[in-house]
């Protein structure tokens, strides 16, 4: 019930009760009911935030023989940091992991936006193939690593297509014995292909999205006024699209980031480290080399530059939604209804 | 009648000749089963219209053979497995009917343990009627063990788990032995000398021990001069080859041809790579030699390389400084030879693990490989794994090298299912966990589960290598050969901190090597840089000590 209703029954609403009855203002009141939830977002986001940052000062490791709140007995200050940012395997991962983010979240972008623009005309097994091309999003990553993983073979079903193309159109002879999962200058582009292959259906759903929802007057408008198909899509629908793009990117891009399953069931980060990225580099080093100060710090860096670049990525969406604001809040009242007479005006005008 | 008069030996006395020891109560329980079982054996033998003798061998199966208190019945042989209480199966048994109060306190301890090994202990053997260990610990003295699984992937993150939270919940631990260092000093693992002085293990016996006797035991259960873990597998590295293939005389003819001498398995590394030269025929999808090379499994096969190039061995670490011995000559001699061999091996080596070797070796497509023991009990006919060729696999020492007129050919032992008391667990089950352990991992009651192929524990013992079930899954041939190949096996890294961890170092840069982004030379010497850098990070007089501990682990027998 709503708070006019219950006062016109002569009821208080609960919060004005309870600050009635404990001698509180209402915001006292509202602040102390919602402190609980609060406290466990808190909880839930900065404790562990602040115990990897505590961790990531110190050598310490659950194989150290004492608890994490002890770890000061390791204290090495900024030693860990220095190791990260000094040595080459961090950035080494780092730029391994920038590669396929890079290489993954545009071609997913290109494939993704080229699908969509073509599933926005209707056409006979529209739904069949939308549900289709949606299924490789849906399959486990660790099945989707194990697919490839047979598919890389080097005696596999790619090398063996490849040497059929190449045999029968290209009519050159000798096969193709790529080594997907072995070749150290290849293999981040392995992984890369099997990101595509299962992401590309989530930008394209997001995209689709974003056009089925783009306002069709402009869009007639602009077909009326002889606007080529280029045009409409550079000069109308890229730029109302924009926002939508961008959150599609930046969420693939932050996803990528973190990529771990099909580097580690293809490869395992190797040969070597030629596919360690980032979060790879990270098991490693937590669960096998069981260096959880180490980690921490790496875990802690990765988290700033992610979030440095999130910020300037997430800047024109701000700016967008700065600008909707002011043009609404500039905007004539919307809800002042047009009187009577200027409805007639109107109409004998138009007649 | 037999059965009968086997019941009457026990008699009345509690304690017997030869210092077994029968409670009342066992005897009540024996009696009881006894008369049961006769009741039901006469309604069978008429049924069946068995002979007066042969129905008392029958019943004769059901019961203990004479002087023993306990073990499996029901099933042919099943007295080979049988214990008196002068033993340390019978210690154990003793020593938790105790703990329980003859069975009427039962204790239920929880084990955690790999999905792949834990059938060996919870599944009726070798008959469908027989029972299982873990059945006959709960009927004998009255202890339930509660079975929890995980995998060997999630190992590793599991005790990590149980370290960071101290979780109590699991009084008995999977690890492997490779991990002794680490999780003694995170206090995980309990070290137990008390309970081993007290109980008195067989894990060094002569007769029912380990094959390699106390070089065994410090590999396996010791970190630091102290025991802490118990073994109850032996994942040695043999090598297996297809005995058709060395075998066939157009082979043996076009080899003598080719290199001048006789084709035969080869004893040495130099050997090993003409054999494996000659076999590789990529055409006719053969390949010469298809051991290991992929990340965190291919190392073991440089180790065998390395350690082999000192008499009686070469260890990775000098014990007396903790300093790296893998930078000279021999560990670059290992790498080039390591890298060699990529030559002779089937394609995405360095992707392909052991299913996919096993499956390769089923299908003959190779001539060689170095496996673990298991192969000749998995690859059989009507296994997926056989396509045919399983029945030629044979297995071997691997090669070695000569050095002062001496053959020194050293396999290495990695990973191998260890079991250990979890330290953070209820301290009043601790040594109920031992006894179990002791138990689990006797000489008789594991040559009775090792046998069983549908887990994943492998022969330690010799006693099991002449056993006729253990004889029947691995074949015959290849026990033999295991009792050469146990005695002579050195240890990969392990019985120090971080030893995973240098592990991971050696194998990420053999990688590179393999791989040829980096040269032999610059892997051993960034494998030493690193190397280096956890020893110091660790405490170099901590590592000198457990090295210098370790020393007893490695084999001498040339």
């Amino acid at each position: 019930m709503s708070e006019p209703a219950l006062e016109a029954e002569g009821r208080q609403a609960p919060h004005k009760r309870l600050a009635a009855r404990f001698g509180r203002s209402e915001s006292a009141v509202a602040q102390t009911l919602i402190a609980p939830g609060q406290l466990l977002l808190l909880f839930v986001i900065a404790f562990p935030a602040i115990v990897a940052i505590y961790i990531s000062f110190t050598g310490w490791t659950p194989e150290s023989g004492s608890l994490w709140y002890q770890a000061w007995k390791y204290w090495l200050w900024f030693d860990n940091y220095w190791e990260a940012l000094s040595g080459g395997a961090f950035w080494h991962a780092i730029l391994r992991t920038v590669i396929i983010t890079v290489l993954a979240v545009a071609f997913e972008f290109a494939i993704g936006f080229a699908l969509a623009l073509l599933f926005l005309k209707q056409f006979r097994g529209r739904s069949l193939l939308t549900v289709v091309f949606l299924l490789p999003m849906m399959v486990v990553p660790a099945v989707a690593g194990f697919i490839f993983y047979m598919l890389f073979q080097t005696d596999g079903p790619v090398n063996a297509g490849l040497t059929i193309l190449l045999h029968d159109v290209l009519h050159v002879t000798g096969g193709i014995h790529i080594g997907w999962l072995t070749d150290p200058s290849l293999v981040i582009y392995s992984v890369t292909i099997v990101d595509i292959w299962q992401w590309t259906p989530l930008m394209f759903l997001i995209l689709l999205s974003g056009l089925v929802a783009l306002p069709e007057d402009q869009l007639n408008a602009a077909r009326i006024l002889g606007a080529s198909y280029l045009q409409q899509l550079r000069y109308l629908v890229l730029p109302m699209m924009k926002p939508i793009i961008l959150i599609a990117v930046i969420i693939r891009a932050i996803e990528t980031l973190k990529l771990f399953d099909s580097a580690w069931l293809l490869t395992q980060g190797g040969p070597g480290d030629a596919s360690s990225t980032i979060s790879v580099y990270l098991y490693k080093t937590t669960f096998i080399a069981t260096r959880w100060g180490y980690a921490s710090a790496v875990a802690i860096l990765v988290l700033i530059f992610v979030s440095i670049l999130g910020m300037r990525a997430i800047r024109p969406i701000e700016a967008a939604t700065r600008e909707t604001i002011e043009e609404l809040a500039t905007a004539e009242p919307a809800d002042e209804a047009p009187s009577l007479e200027q409805e007639i005006e109107a109409g004998a005008v138009a007649r | 009648m037999e059965d009968q008069e086997k019941l009457d030996q026990h008699g009345d006395s509690e304690t017997q000749e030869n210092g077994a020891s029968l409670s009342r109560r066992t005897f009540v329980a024996s009696a009881g089963a006894a008369g049961a079982a006769l009741l039901l054996g006469q309604g069978s033998a008429a049924a069946k219209g068995w002979s007066r003798d042969a129905y008392n061998r029958h019943l004769g199966k059901l019961a203990l053979s004479a002087g023993m208190i306990g073990g499996p019945t029901g099933f042919p042989g099943a007295s080979r497995y049988q214990y008196p209480a002068n033993s340390a199966e019978g210690r154990a048994i003793l020593g938790l009917k105790r703990l329980t109060n003859n069975g009427k306190k039962p204790i239920t301890l929880s084990w955690r343990i790999w999905n792949g090994a834990v059938a060996q202990l919870n599944a009726p053997y070798p008959t469908k009627t027989a029972p299982s260990v873990a059945a006959l610990l709960e009927k004998e003295a009255g202890v339930k063990v509660k079975f929890v699984l995980d995998t060997p992937d999630d190992n590793e993150q599991k005790n990590l788990q149980t370290i960071s939270t101290r979780d109590g919940s699991f009084n008995i631990l999977q690890t492997d032995y490779e991990h002794n260092g680490d999780y003694t000093e995170a206090g995980l693992m309990l070290p137990f000398d008390q309970y081993v002085a007290e109980y008195k293990p067989d894990w060094s016996d002569p007769k029912y021990g380990y094959a390699g006797g106390a070089t065994t035991t410090a590999l396996f259960n010791k970190y630091a001069g102290h025991y802490v873990s118990v073994s109850m597998d032996g994942d040695y590295q043999v090598w297996g080859y297809r005995e058709d293939l060395f075998d066939n005389a157009q082979n043996q003819k076009d080899f003598k041809a080719k290199y001048g001498r006789d084709l035969e398995f080869p004893k040495t590394w130099d050997d090993h790579a003409q054999v494996a030269e000659f076999f590789t025929q990529p055409n006719n999808k053969l390949y010469g030699s298809i051991d290991l090379k992929n990340p965190g499994w291919g190392y073991v096969n440089w180790m065998m390389r390395y350690v082999s190039t000192g008499a009686p061995n070469r260890q990775y670490f000098d014990p007396k400084t903790a300093k790296p011995l893998i930078g000279g000559a021999a560990g670059i001699k290992a790498t080039t030879e390591h890298v060699a061999s990529m030559a002779w091996t089937y394609p995405d080596t360095l992707s392909k693990s052991w299913p996919e070797q096993y499956a390769a070796m089923g299908a003959g497509q190779a001539a060689m490989a170095s496996m673990f023991s298991n192969c000749t009990k998995f690859i059989v006919k009507g296994s997926p794994l056989d396509k045919g060729f399983g029945q030629y696999i044979r297995t071997e020492l691997a090669p070695g090298r000569m050095i002062g007129g001496k053959l020194v050919r050293r396999p290495v032992i990695y990973f191998n299912a260890n079991f250990a008391i979890n330290a953070f667990a209820n301290k009043a089950l601790h040594e109920a966990a031992y006894l179990v352990l002791q138990y689990c991992s006797s000489g008789r009651i594991s040559a009775w589960y090792t046998g069983n192929p549908a887990g994943y524990f492998d022969p330690n013992r010799v006693l099991q290598l002449n056993d006729p079930l253990v004889r029947a899954s691995y074949k015959p041939y290849a026990c033999d050969e295991l009792k050469t190949i146990i005695p002579r096996t050195a240890p990969s890294i392990a019985g120090m901190v971080g030893a995973a961890e240098y592990t991971l170092a050696l194998d990420t840069n053999l990688q590179k090597a393999l791989s040829k982004q980096i040269s032999p030379e610059q892997a051993m010497s960034s494998t030493v840089s690193a190397w280096e850098q956890i020893t110091n990070r660790h405490g170099r007089a901590k590592q000198i000590k457990a090295l210098k501990a370790q020393a007893a682990a490695w084999p001498t027998l040339i």
